[in-house]
């Protein structure tokens, strides 16, 4: 199991962390180095191994028997490599932000576990290894998201996101057993040579589902977004290459079963919708962290859309290129905060030049997920619009268009993202903020700065991805017509956002469930024409926003209502040994009148 | 063969009686210690020479009552090593341990001759001589424990009288009582067909019941969490690890050797039973505060996936409830553990349990890894169980909604899970609890068994499934 060996030296930082959790100036270092080992590893085996898939069995029962696959194909490398490659990055840019020392423990003990849980995902080569990270994966993202225990809505965030991550784990399950009772395997590449079910396309499905709450796509959106209210660098960590990623990986490993079935328009649909959301609510939103969130929903839904188009090559070029400038710009995002004393609204965050080497990468970061040539994101986002881009038929057209229109969103939120924060700050917040922003430890701009140079030479994926990965589908290309478009949408991106953040210092759109409020109140100084394009913006992000409310409503009140017939039952059971007597007897006779019937 | 099977089969029935005599002798001078190094050796050598007849591949009947072969050999090795915990864990709970052995040795006897019966009248026997000295065990414990004590009396004596009027009933049938296939004939009337057969239906629906009451199954399990609560923890770990367990034992037993050819009748019944146990434990143990009391209601639950498989009622899904059986044991005899020495410190409510997690870093963790298990998380040993169970349900083709149920339901089960997990990690306190040497080796036994049979299944599996092929060759 050679393969496996790369999640070894991150389990054991993980127990030392534990052991070790008095002696919190060492911990952070054996955390550093279990994720520097399990790269050197991760690399060792990209670069001598071949495409393997080794098994060994777990266990066997009545005829059947379980195993854990693992395998070295060179699209499951990749995604190890990007995990091992930004786990040490995310641990280093910890020794910064994360600074309380009774917290150094458990903080590393469970981020080392989720890395290799996702490690072990992305080696897994069948339902089984998948299932056990899957699980670990949700529990561990769960005790991350609410790793400040002491803030209730942490806790509330950490509760949401669970209750997602659950109804994908059951329709996980439900899914791989239905392919089990079906096929009797549970090995990935055996499901290519099977006959086509009705269970088969019920388990699909439930194993869309189950990809969709992982990524957070439409209508399990808002999971993510409260996320945010775990430590930054796991929302980084999060964000760029584990947990939402496992969802678009696990449909890109199936996307041939998918295509078989012809079931790929169903990540047609919900990926433009989620990307609507996603960029809708990044325009409207205030908090610093959760704007870059609603932006990861939408890239993700650009690579689900990728692979509904069956361009494989698109989605992985997106899915590589995204983990940098992601990673990056939350690694920004988190020193703005650390800098102005952990202030979460964008628009109370100022004076982000000062800190040279912040800016700089935090603008490299910015252009590249606007999809500026010829930095790495523009490649991701344009080898998708090309894919998409097909005039044959109305629909298709339709589609690009609102393509189109989220590219044009993503540009305007990200640009507002960065000019604001850029403001001059109020006097008397000036001088703190300054010698704040100048004594950022080093710690926190080394990792910003690798990643955005990653951001820039990840262009040269574009060229080279199909010799390192052998894909089915045509290899990503961008076109001319999308380019010029691409760089057209930007433009005007650039320019309204600078417009309405640095030229008339707007204060941005309110927030969404005062937005009809806010922009009634909002005075002359507007004029007409921002006027209605706020309140059109702000009416769309309203009505999206409300039905994904809506979703979440019901997953709230689901469990609720559970809680609700405990309550009620709890009455049965008042301590009367008549009533328990009385209720025995009335079971016997239900019993007995089944059959008497 | 070292020993002949005859000698093996009189060694473990005179070991038994062995263990009444200890208490008896060491009551007047007051020698607990004694009595639980006699006691604990008493018991080990029962797990060894079951293991040994095993491996060897003992079969033999004693006395007519008994049989001992493959089935009846595991559950005595289990419930051997499963005493041995709780019998530390007393220990170190009493300290008037003596007084306590001398109904725990009566218990321990009824078990195994649970485990060995080979008449319907040596179940009946078995049960009662495990049920009464528990309520008797629970009585002497303090004042504030009769509660229970009588709730626990009443009840199974309602449920064993349901299961002697089964055994009546089923006279007609099988004069000589004895486990073996009852056929549809009845030897005084000549009715034949299994439909027109009331009496075999009812008999078959009283057993339900009975048994019913035994595992707690919904709705005779009403008593289930005001006992559990009631009684102090040791009691409460051998009610739940253990008594439950024999009566699965039990049930198994009747099922699938008396009325094996009545699987159609019986299996819907289990399959309601099932559905409604589990759906009943689950949302109950939503609600509660008192950790004890939560327990409670997820062995209820777990008691649900059990029925899964016995419903489904093949070799297989035989197989897949030992597997269930073995591993709730573990996972509920450790969680317990904790709970009883949390108990003896004062610390009942979840928001009791707060900052547990730094008040004893091993308790906690324990129980973290105890509640995943339960829960269901690979590759932990529920993982393991409740994966069986539940394929043996999709591997019967026509229960696969009784899997769906019970996929449902465990992942109901990790709110409540999650919480007591959540509660242990939250705040912080520098008031250090220590816990006693000998709940600590029990948690760390039922700790390891959760963890290494989790990720070693292979002989647990391999025992498993020769213990569930005896039972169905008989």
């Amino acid at each position: 199991m050679l393969a496996l060996l790369v999640i070894v030296p991150l389990i054991i930082a993980a127990f030392l962390a534990l052991i070790l959790r008095s002696r919190t100036d060492i911990v952070k270092y054996i955390a550093l180095a279990g994720s520097l080992l399990s790269l050197l590893i991760a690399a060792l085996l990209f670069f001598t191994t071949s495409n393997a898939v080794q098994s060994f069995t777990w266990f066997t029962a009545g005829q059947y028997a379980l195993h854990i696959t693992t395998t070295t194909a060179p699209l499951n490398m990749m995604l190890l490599l990007i995990v091992a490659f930004i786990a040490p990055l995310i641990f280093a840019y910890s020794f910064g932000y994360l600074k309380t020392p009774s917290e150094q423990g458990r903080y590393y003990f469970e981020i080392c576990i989720f890395a290799a849980s996702m490690m072990l995902f992305s080696i897994s080569a069948n339902f089984i290894s998948l299932f056990i990270a899957w699980e670990m994966l949700g529990i561990t993202s769960y005790l991350l998201i609410g790793f400040w225990q002491h803030k209730p809505k942490a806790q509330l965030a950490a509760r949401k996101a669970i209750t997602t991550i659950i109804i994908g784990d059951v329709s996980m399950l439900i899914g791989m057993l239905l392919i089990w009772s079906t096929y009797h395997t549970f090995e990935f590449s055996a499901l290519s040579f099977v006959a086509v079910t009705p269970a088969l396309y019920a388990a699909m499905l439930l194993i869309a589902v189950a990809a969709f709450t992982k990524s957070a796509q439409f209508p399990f959106t808002e999971w993510l977004a409260d996320a945010m209210e775990g430590p930054t660098p796991v929302s980084a960590f999060l964000h760029s290459s584990t947990m939402v990623k496992a969802g678009v990986f696990l449909i890109l490993v199936l996307a041939p079963i998918y295509a078989e079935l012809h079931m790929l328009g169903i990540f047609i649909i919900f990926g433009i919708v989620s990307a609507l959301v996603g960029a809708l609510n990044a325009l409207s939103e205030h908090h610093i962290k959760r704007i870059l969130a609603y932006s990861t929903i939408e890239d993700l839904a650009l690579m689900f859309i990728a692979i509904g188009f069956n361009a494989l090559y698109a989605a992985v070029l997106l899915f590589i290129v995204q983990a940098f400038y992601k990673a990056l710009l939350f690694m920004s995002a988190g020193s703005i905060m650390t800098a102005g004393d952990h202030e979460e609204d964008l628009f109370e965050s100022f004076n982000s030049t000062k800190n040279r080497g912040l800016f700089i990468t935090t603008v490299i970061g910015t252009l590249s997920l606007a999809g500026v040539f010829p930095l790495s994101g523009f490649f991701g986002k344009v080898a998708i619009d090309s894919a998409a881009a097909n005039f044959s038929s109305l629909p298709h057209i339709l589609l690009y268009i609102l393509l189109s229109i989220v590219d044009l969103l993503s540009s305007i939120y990200i640009f507002r993202w960065l000019f604001v924060p850029m403001r001059k700050a109020p006097l008397e917040k000036a001088f703190t903020l300054n010698i704040n922003y100048r004594t950022l430890p080093k710690s926190m701009l080394i990792p910003p700065t690798i990643l955005a140079a990653f951001v820039i030479i990840g262009s040269v994926f574009y060229v080279t991805l199909t010799n390192l990965l052998p894909l089915p589908g045509a290899p990503a290309s961008v076109t001319l017509l999308d380019t010029i478009i691409e760089t057209i949408l930007v433009v005007i991106g650039f320019a309204i956002a600078y417009m309405l953040y640095v030229k008339l210092k707007l204060s941005g759109f309110t927030e969404k469930h005062e937005i009809l409020h806010g922009v009634a109140n909002s005075g002359a100084e507007i004029n007409g024409f921002y006027n209605h394009f706020t309140a059109f913006v702000g009416l769309i992000a309203n009505i999206v926003w409300h039905f994904d409310h809506y979703c979440d409503m019901a997953l709230y009140y689901s469990s609720k209502g559970l809680v609700k017939i405990g309550t009620i039952l709890r009455k049965l059971q008042n301590g009367q040994t008549s009533l328990y007597v009385a209720a025995f007897m009335m079971g016997l006779l239900a019993l007995i009148l089944l059959f008497a019937l | 063969m070292l020993i002949g099977p005859f000698y093996v089969a009189h060694a473990i029935i005179v070991l038994m009686l062995a263990l009444i005599i200890v208490p008896l002798a060491t009551i007047p001078r007051k020698l607990s210690y004694a009595a639980f190094l006699a006691s604990s050796a008493l018991l080990a050598l029962i797990l060894l020479l079951s293991i040994y007849a095993f491996l060897a591949g003992v079969d033999v009947t004693v006395f007519t009552i008994f049989h001992l072969y493959s089935f009846s050999e595991f559950f005595l090795g289990l419930f051997a090593f499963a005493l041995l915990l709780i019998n530390a864990l007393s220990y170190e709970h009493y300290p008037n341990f003596t007084r306590f052995l001398l109904f725990f040795s009566f218990a321990i006897v009824g078990m195994f001759v649970v485990a060995m019966a080979n008449s319907l009248v040596t179940i009946l026997l078995g049960l009662e001589l495990m049920t009464l000295p528990t309520a008797f065990m629970i009585m002497t414990s303090g004042r504030h424990h009769i509660e229970a004590a009588v709730k626990l009396f009443i009840l199974s004596a309602i449920a064993i009288g349901a299961l002697s009027f089964a055994i009546a009933l089923l006279f007609p049938y099988d004069l000589q009582l004895t486990l073996s296939p009852v056929s549809a004939i009845s030897l005084f009337t000549g009715a034949t067909a299994a439909s027109g057969n009331y009496l075999l239906i009812l008999s078959i629906i009283l057993v339900a019941a009975a048994m019913g009451f035994e595992v707690a199954a919904f709705p005779f399990n009403l008593w289930v969490p005001d006992v559990y609560q009631g009684a102090p923890g040791n009691v409460t770990a051998l009610l739940a690890g253990i008594n439950k367990k024999v009566a699965f034992v039990a049930l198994m037993e009747i099922f699938f050797v008396v009325f094996i050819q009545f699987k159609p009748i019986f299996s819907p019944i289990l399959v309601l039973l099932s559905i409604a146990t589990m759906f009943y434990g689950n949302i109950l143990a939503l609600v509660q505060t008192n950790v004890k009391r939560l327990l409670a209601y997820s062995s209820i639950s777990q008691a649900g996936y059990i029925l899964i498989g016995l419903a489904v009622a093949t070799q297989f899904g035989i197989e897949a409830s030992i597997l269930q059986i073995v591993a709730h044991l573990f996972m509920v005899i450790g969680a317990f553990a904790i709970v009883l020495w949390l108990e003896s410190n004062n610390l009942r409510t979840l928001d009791d349990y707060n900052a547990l997690g730094s008040r004893n870093r091993f308790a906690a963790i324990s129980l973290a890894i105890l509640m995943l298990s339960m829960a269901g998380v690979p590759p932990l040993i529920g993982f393991i169980g409740k994966f069986l169970v539940f394929s043996s349900a999709i591997d019967s083709q026509t229960l696969l909604y009784l899997a769906v149920f019970g996929i449902i339901n465990s992942f109901i089960s990790i709110y409540y899970y999650a919480k007591v997990i959540d509660r242990m990690y939250s705040g912080k306190s520098h008031d250090m609890l220590a816990m006693g040497k000998y709940t600590y080796a029990v948690v760390v036994i039922a700790l390891a068994a959760t963890i290494l049979l989790g990720l070693y299944p292979g002989p647990l599996i391999s025992a498993a499934t020769v213990a569930s092929k005896a039972l169905l060759a008989i």
